[in-house]
Order: C-alpha cells, then sequence, then structure tokens
C-alpha cells in the first residue's frame, strides 16, 4: 500500500476538497482507497457524508489491539472507504504522546489498513503537531496544496523544512491550488512555482463547482465530471500516481 | 451487501414509505448498463467464489465480487482474456494466478437499467448506499432472455430486513451468473477438465467402460470449438488429454469391448494425438518461454528473442493444421460413429464383459501397480532415458487407471494413492519435459541459424538455456530415486493392496 498526506501548516488553501477529489479519483482508477481523516474538524468526512465520529477514535490509532481496517466505512463510491475525524482527534498529540513511540503506532495503523487497501489517502490538520510529524515520518509523499500568494509560498519552505528535518524519504509534492487565472499576482507567481521541478504541473483552479462541494457533498467529478476543476484533480491524480508508482 | 428481488408493482412512493425510519431515500438518475459475466471454460473463478463481470455504459470497467471482500471496480481499456490483459492492481493480483494459463470468455449477459442512490439520515449523511436495477438477460445473440426483474443492492441489514416484510420481495444472490449463463447453454461448473464418472460397482464392466469412453468423447466434442478459436491453450491440451485417456482405457481394459469396434477408434484417436502434437509441443516452449528467460543471465534472455518469434510463427502454422483436422470429414465421422457405436445397451462379447466393473477395475489398478515396480526396480544407479520413460508411461496407466475407476473405491484412498503416485510422475514428467525440450533446442538452433536477425548472441543464448535445462534434467534424475523408493516402499506396498484387496472381496 501506498500512503500519501495531504498537509500544509496553513489553512484555507484547499486542502481538504484536494484529499476527497484525490481519493474519488484515485477510487475511479481502480485502487482500494481509504480517505483517513485526521483532522478534528471533520471537513472530508463532511464531503463524503459521513458522520464525524469514530468509535473509540483516539483509541483506534493509539492502541495496537484495533485494527483501523475495520472502522474503514464505505462512501457511496466504489473502491473508496473512509476512516472519519472525530473531535477527539484535536487531543492525539496528548495521547501519542502518552502512549509513546508515535512514528512505530502510526507505522502499525497504515500497516493495518495495507491488509484491505492500496492506498491511503491522510488529511492532516494544518498544524504542526506530534501528529504531522508521526505522518510524515511514515507516509510514502506528502502533498501540499500551494495558492500562488507569498505567504503560502513561505508555508511550502516551512513544510520542506520540516519534512527534510523528520521525514524518512518522504517525497514532498507541492501542486498549485485555487488558482484564480483572472488575477496577475496568481499567474506570475503560478509561473514562478511551475518553474520549481518539485512542483507537480497540474494546478487547480479556483472554481465555484470546488466551493459547492459543502452544498452537494460529493468530489466534484461525481456531480460535474466534465468541469474544468474535476478535469484538473483527475489529471493531478494521474500525475500524482505516476511520480509515487502507485 | 444484501440484494433483494422486488415486485414489479412496487413504485418508488412505497419503496421509500417503506424506508421512512431508515431515513430518505435520495437517487441518482437512470443509466443502461451492459454486463457481460466472465469466467474460464472450466469455472476457475467461480470454482473459488470469485465472480467478474464487465460493464459498459459510457466507459467500461470490471467488477468483481469476491466472497465477502467489498465489491471492486476498475476502469479497463479492452476486455481482458489471459491473465496478462488484466488492468494492474488489485484484479491482477487478485484473479490472475486463479485463471493460470486460461482465458476469460463471455459466459453470459444482462442489459440493466439502473438508479444508484442513497439514504440520508436528518443531517444528509450517509446511512446505507442503493442500487436498483431492472435486469434483463441476454441470450447470446443479444435478444432478450425472458422478462425483466428488479432488485435492490442495500448495504444496512435493517433497512434489508424491513424491505422483506414486503410482500413479494425476497432476498436474492448479488449476481445473475446462474440465469445468464443458463441463456448461454451454460451452467457455472459444467464443465472441468477432471474426469466425473459415477460408477456402480456391480455394474456390468462393458456398460461401466462405455460410460467412461462416452465421458472422454464428450469431452473431445466440448473442446473442439475452444480449440479451433485458440481462446487459450487448453482446449487443445484437454482434447489431447481425453483422446489419451481413451486409448488407455481401450488398450488397458482388453476383453470387455469387440475389437472389430475398438481397433479403428482407437486409430482415430492415435491420429488426433499426432495431428495436434505439434502444436501442443509448441505451446509448451511458449508457456515456458518466461521461465527460460529466467535461466539464463539477463542480457542473454534478450537474444532469446528470434527463438520466440520463431516459435509463435511455427505455432500459427500447427494450429492451423489443427483447425483443419478438427473441421475434417475425418473427425466428425469418427465422433458420430464413435458416439453412435458406444450409445448401445447391447452386452458386449468380450470374455470380461458381463463381470462386475469393481473387480475388474481392481485387477487393473494391482497390475499397473506391479508393472511400475517390476520396471522400476531393475534400474541401476544412472538410469537410460528409456528406461525412466517407460515407467513414466507405466505410471500415467496407473493415473488414468485410478481415475477412471475412482467412484468405486474410497474417495480418500484413492486420493492418497494418486498423491503418492503423483509426486513420482511429477519427477518423471520433469526428466522427459527437459530432454524433450533440449532437443527441441538443438533442431531450433538448426532451424534459425540460417536466419540473418538471428545473431551469434542468440545461438549462445540457446546454447546457455540447454546446459540450464541439463542442469535441471540432473536434479530430476537425482530426485527420482528418491521419489521410487518411496513410491516402492512397504506402506505405500500394502495401501495399494489394501485399495484393491477390499474392493475383490465385497
Amino acid at each position: 500500500m501506498k500512503s500519501l498526506a495531504v498537509w500544509t501548516v496553513k489553512g484555507g488553501v484547499g486542502k481538504t476538497t484536494a484529499a476527497v477529489n484525490l481519493a474519488h479519483a484515485a477510487a475511479g482508477d481502480g485502487l482500494r482507497t481509504v480517505l483517513w481523516d485526521l483532522d478534528p474538524q471533520g471537513a472530508a468526512s463532511f464531503y463524503l457524508r459521513i458522520p464525524p465520529q469514530l468509535d473509540e477514535a483516539v483509541d483506534a490509532v493509539t492502541r495496537r489491539s484495533v485494527d483501523l481496517a475495520e472502522l474503514a466505512r464505505p462512501t457511496e463510491f466504489d473502491n473508496l472507504a473512509m476512516l472519519p475525524a472525530d473531535f477527539a482527534f484535536r487531543h492525539l498529540d496528548l495521547a501519542l504522546d502518552a502512549a509513546g513511540k508515535p512514528r512505530k503506532r502510526f507505522a502499525a495503523k497504515l500497516k493495518d489498513l495495507g491488509r484491505r487497501f492500496d492506498l491511503a489517502i491522510l488529511d492532516c490538520p494544518p498544524s504542526v503537531s506530534l501528529v504531522s510529524e508521526a505522518v510524515v515520518k511514515t507516509v510514502d509523499a506528502v502533498l501540499v496544496p500551494v495558492i500562488p500568494s507569498t505567504l503560502s509560498m513561505r508555508t511550502l519552505h516551512q513544510v520542506r523544512t520540516f519534512v527534510a528535518e523528520h521525514g524518512r524519504g518522504a517525497a514532498v509534492l507541492p501542486f498549485l491550488s485555487m488558482v484564480d487565472r483572472r488575477k496577475r499576482m496568481h499567474l506570475e507567481l503560478a509561473r514562478a512555482c511551475l518553474a520549481d521541478p518539485g512542483f507537480l504541473t497540474v494546478a487547480v483552479p479556483s472554481a465555484s463547482v470546488v466551493e459547492k462541494m459543502g452544498l452537494t457533498r460529493a468530489p466534484v467529478a461525481a456531480t460535474l465530471p466534465s468541469q474544468p476543476a474535476a478535469r484538473a484533480f483527475a489529471a493531478l491524480w494521474r500525475e500524482i500516481r505516476d511520480r509515487v508508482g502507485v | 451487501m444484501p440484494r433483494l428481488l422486488t415486485p414489479p408493482d412496487l413504485d418508488d412512493a412505497s419503496f421509500a414509505a417503506a424506508m421512512k425510519p431508515v431515513g430518505e431515500i435520495a437517487l441518482g438518475p437512470a443509466r443502461i448498463v451492459i454486463t457481460t459475466y466472465l469466467d474460464t471454460f472450466d469455472w476457475r473463478l467461480f470454482n473459488v467464489g470469485m465472480v467478474l463481470t464487465e460493464e459498459l455504459a459510457g466507459g467500461r470497467r470490471l467488477c468483481l465480487l469476491d466472497n465477502d471482500a467489498a465489491p471492486y471496480a476498475t476502469p479497463a481499456e479492452a476486455r481482458p482474456t489471459i491473465a496478462e490483459t488484466l488492468p494492474a492492481g488489485h484484479l491482477a493480483d487478485r484473479i490472475g494466478r486463479a485463471l493460470g494459463v486460461r482465458s476469460l470468455l463471455p459466459v453470459g449477459a444482462t442489459r440493466i437499467v439502473r438508479r444508484d442512490g442513497r439514504i440520508e439520515d436528518r443531517n444528509g449523511n450517509l446511512v446505507a448506499r442503493l442500487r436498483l436495477d431492472e435486469v434483463t438477460v441476454i441470450d447470446s445473440r443479444g435478444g432478450p432472455a425472458g422478462q425483466a426483474v428488479t432488485t435492490v443492492w442495500i448495504d444496512h441489514s435493517a433497512a434489508a430486513a424491513m424491505l422483506e416484510r414486503i410482500a413479494g420481495v425476497s432476498v436474492i444472490a448479488g449476481h445473475d451468473l446462474v440465469t445468464a449463463a443458463a441463456a448461454w447453454g451454460r451452467t457455472p461448473g459444467d464443465y472441468s477438465s477432471k474426469l466425473r464418472i459415477q460408477l456402480d460397482p456391480e455394474e456390468h464392466a462393458d456398460r461401466a467402460l462405455r460410460a467412461i469412453l462416452l465421458d472422454l468423447l464428450s469431452t473431445i466434442e466440448i473442446n473442439t470449438d475452444g480449440a479451433i478459436a485458440d481462446h487459450d491453450s487448453e482446449f487443445v491440451h484437454d482434447l489431447r488429454v481425453a483422446c489419451r485417456r481413451s486409448r488407455s482405457a481401450l488398450t488397458q481394459v482388453k476383453g470387455v469391448l469387440e475389437p472389430e469396434l475398438t481397433a479403428p477408434a482407437n486409430a482415430e484417436l492415435k491420429w488426433l494425438g499426432k495431428v495436434t502434437n505439434p502444436l501442443r509441443d509448441l505451446d509448451v516452449y511458449l508457456l515456458e518461454m518466461p521461465s527460460y528467460r529466467s535461466l539464463v543471465p539477463p542480457d542473454a534472455a534478450a537474444d532469446l528473442a528470434p527463438v520466440e518469434s520463431s516459435l509463435r510463427r511455427s505455432r500459427a502454422r500447427a494450429h492451423r493444421a489443427v483447425v483443419r483436422a478438427l473441421r475434417s470429414t475425418r473427425f466428425s465421422a469418427f465422433t458420430a460413429g464413435w458416439r453412435a457405436a458406444l450409445m448401445t445397451d447391447a452386452p458386449a462379447p468380450g470374455p470380461e464383459a458381463q463381470r462386475p466393473v469393481v473387480e475388474l477395475a481392481a485387477d487393473r489398478v494391482d497390475r499397473a501397480y506391479r508393472r511400475i515396480l517390476k520396471h522400476g526396480l531393475r534400474l541401476g544407479d544412472d538410469p537410460p532415458a528409456t528406461a525412466l520413460h517407460q515407467i513414466r508411461i507405466d505410471a500415467k496407466k496407473l493415473r488414468y487407471l485410478l481415475e477412471f475407476f475412482a467412484s468405486l473405491f474410497p474417495a480418500r484412498d484413492v486420493a492418497d494413492r494418486v498423491g503418492d503416485l503423483k509426486r513420482l510422475q511429477d519427477i518423471l514428467g520433469g526428466v522427459n519435459d527437459m530432454q524433450v525440450q533440449r532437443r527441441r533446442l538443438t533442431e531450433l538452433a538448426e532451424e534459425l541459424r540460417p536466419e540473418p536477425s538471428v545473431g551469434t548472441g542468440c545461438l549462445l543464448a540457446l546454447g546457455r538455456l540447454a546446459g540450464a535445462l541439463e542442469a535441471r534434467q540432473d536434479g530430476f534424475r537425482h530426485d527420482f530415486h528418491n521419489a521410487f523408493a518411496d513410491f516402492a516402499s512397504k506402506p505405500v506396498r500394502h495401501a495399494f493392496e489394501q485399495l484393491t484387496r477390499v474392493r475383490r472381496q465385497t
């Protein structure tokens, strides 16, 4: 199983919509996919209509005896299951710290998932914490959504530094998110980003269909597959698939 | 996920009302899905609890129902045939091994008007997934076969239980393989290359032998179309095995059927074996190619490419010869005549014809086992290839007898004796295969030498391969002595004596 974390330390950059749409695209591509919502806000769970509540949520992450794969719930979509968030995840750091060896515990949980899934996508909270440290130490790649703005690019630098310090070979794959082609600064910064060979080349546009996911509560490709944003997520998934070798 | 059959008069409003205690129903638009069930000719997926379908609805998807695992679907560019054509990933991992060398074939089809949907709670959360299907089975010409039925998939046991309370609703299988295959004249599990004849121990030998030969003739006939169409190598293989088994039955169980009948049939079966021989040999080489490549160093493996293309050209010629034979009047006259000759109840005149078959079977098995011991025990430390070949033939004859008469003996005992024999056969088969393949490599080198595309590298690679095969053959020869010692050991002798003695006493 390959594991991908969608993570950055800045909020509001399209992290969760990317996680949901990429998971949907991967499942449609024939990969048995699980989307693990680690963000206590539970937005990914909301988008996929899975109530944000997990039985013994924190125990499921910290205790070896609980098989995480057993807790995954089917979504409406073929091959796509979800581990919903839980509000208790706001204390996940403390619990992981108390349990000890957070990286080992996390790795064991991903191993559980590997028995039933080909791919795990982790929607991580936008913060630097023990959880993010355990995640970057365990996953195969970290997908970083970057809005073409100075602050967002500064954040990317922070993420790269953090993964370089704590990661164990995880690739950092930034991609352009919420690109507004009407804004000159977006276009200029986007060009600058794409000159960086580490960046994925597909950019996700800023689009009302993505914003409407809160109303449709479904990935954009499930409701409006021919929209540019839906096509962008599909293309982005293919690029990630080829880069990571899923 | 339970699936329920609903009565045709259950409308959306009544359905929604029935589901009200669970939640609100939200249904997507209807779409047409053409479903084709895929399995091997010998039902290798069905036999291990898997059902594979190709769904066409805009694009093509392959859907797998695999015992209790969650349903799985993956896009596919083309309908898969052999394992190598499956989309990489879960499907290839899961069913590739089950397919072995066989090809997937369509075995039934349905046309579905499908609506996907869900049941939501008050907050719009997913409570259950729904799938409403109006299914019409399609015959092999694409026309409807029977009335449409309406089914509901629902992954919520309480909701399914509520639906079940409605009159006319019942739980049904999660697929329509059985009805779809029936419209194509098939029944899941209806073909296996294994003999499955149930004999009555007291039945006269002539009746039993005719039943065995008829079953084998059916196997020959059933495989003819597939051998001509060339879906995979196993149609010709099974056809050949049925010919060999028939010949073995005719020559080993003498004194039952009249020789005027059996001699010409034997000649025709021999002809069929001979005419299909080159094709089978070439199939074996081509199936072995990946292993050949792994036997030589990686740089030499690439040099084997001209060998493979030459084998493929020869195979195409050999297949054309088989097609000519199977379409010939000689073949159709043989099968029709042989069937007519076997479809009689008249007592056969042979001296053994009226003996209870169980006695005859015990005699023949006993005799065949002793023959292997006789030939094997006089071998020295380094037996000549011809002597090992003789024992291989002896072992094959015993194997066929055990298969013909399996139903007359305790199933467990027969399985154990086949197991004893199989270990010996595998080693003898290995010695023989390596010998034949080495000889063929020499012939190939001779044939390929004048070809401009064949360089020194290719000939050297063939030489290295021949060396590797010789080493393998030596390994098999080395293993033979231990395997034969086991087969001739006291416990195995005793077990064979028990098997045949018990039945003779009854």
